[in-house]
């Protein structure tokens, strides 16, 4: 009678943890926040990139001075990345001007294209019956910047980890920097008693 | 010791299986103009345990100069020690129909004891007229964000 018992229970426990032994593998939500580690992650991303949209969005007189001859035409520079690890820095300022191009406020101009299109426009002169003229850009008149750094600090089993994010935007003509914020992100991680 | 054996056996199933899947409800929180321009509320409970810790002090709609909506929610803590939430807005035109869905991430929400935190958003676009704000507790999380 005992034996039957614990050799059921046995069975029980066995097939539950061989149950959680298994890989699987599913669609997260990508907009979801969970931390995994207190390296550079994706909702640190989207939290960088919302903040300085929403921040640029409801400065009121900054959108008035800008706005006053139409849509104000912006270029994004590089942003500067001060931390120890690799981050897709562009990517946090791809997900900024595209909410800045589809709230309608902004246009940009776009750099990191511009090989391929002085090649189309080069083909056009030679082929096409309507083709564009060189030289007819519009010139930008303000431009983005932004650093992203880093602190870290170790004591005992905790890691904390500080990223500050600041962007400015700069008016070309007179060099001057009009607007700028920054987003802090600190991410804190305890070493558990038995390894990591 | 059959007893013992049974009743670990039972804690270890438990505990295993309240691991596999967290609460994910939450509140919303919403304000906005519907089509004959009467100033219209939301406020929906899911999760009555958040309900406990968590108030919503106030809800105020403003314009920016160039006509984008700008929501602000001011949240109050019933509890006396650090709680982190999630929050995430979501912006409806005039017709109710939620604009860029799924687009905006769940931002980190901590609040202290009985703090008062005021939670701001801005339309990502002018055809907004009315927002909802979803707070959650969900995921574990350990940020602290200043």
């Amino acid at each position: 009678m005992t034996m039957k018992r614990t050799g059921w229970m046995a069975a029980v426990l066995a097939a539950l943890l061989t149950a959680g032994c298994m890989s699987t593998v599913e669609y997260g939500d990508a907009t979801s926040m969970k931390p995994i580690s207190t390296d550079f992650g994706s909702a640190d991303l989207q939290m960088i990139a919302a903040k300085m949209v929403d921040s640029l969005l409801a400065d009121d007189m900054l959108m008035q001075d800008i706005s006053m001859n139409g849509q104000p035409l912006l270029i994004v520079d590089k942003v500067k990345n001060k931390t120890m690890q690799h981050i897709d820095t562009e990517s946090v300022t791809d997900s900024i001007r595209t909410k800045l191009i589809r709230s309608r406020k902004f246009s940009f101009q776009d750099r990191t294209t511009e090989a391929a299109l002085q090649e189309e426009l080069a083909y056009q002169q030679t082929a096409a019956q309507d083709a564009i003229a060189m030289g007819q850009q519009d010139a930008p008149r303000y431009m983005l910047t932004a650093n992203l750094s880093e602190i870290e600090q170790r004591a005992g089993r905790l890691k904390d980890v500080y990223y500050k994010f600041t962007m400015n935007l700069r008016d070309l003509k007179s060099g001057r920097l009009i607007w700028a914020d920054e987003q802090e992100i600190r991410k804190q991680k305890t070493r558990s008693i038995f390894g990591s | 010791m059959k007893t013992v054996l049974k009743w670990l056996g039972a804690a270890l199933a438990a505990g295993w299986l309240a691991g596999c899947a967290t609460n994910t409800t939450g509140i919303t929180v919403g304000a906005g103009t519907d089509a004959e321009g009467n100033l219209q509320e939301v406020l929906q409970v899911d999760n009555a345990k958040l309900a406990r810790r968590l108030e919503v002090a106030s809800v105020k709609t403003g314009q920016t100069k160039n006509g984008l909506l700008k929501a602000n929610v001011r949240l109050a803590s019933k509890m006396t020690k650090t709680f982190t939430a999630q929050s995430k807005f979501a912006w409806f035109d005039e017709d109710g129909v939620e604009i860029d869905p799924d687009t905006d991430s769940w931002r980190p929400l901590v609040l202290h004891g009985k703090e008062t935190k005021t939670v701001q958003g801005v339309a990502p676009s002018a055809a907004a007229t009315a927002f909802q704000l979803r707070i959650r507790t969900g995921d574990k999380t350990k940020w602290i964000i200043h």
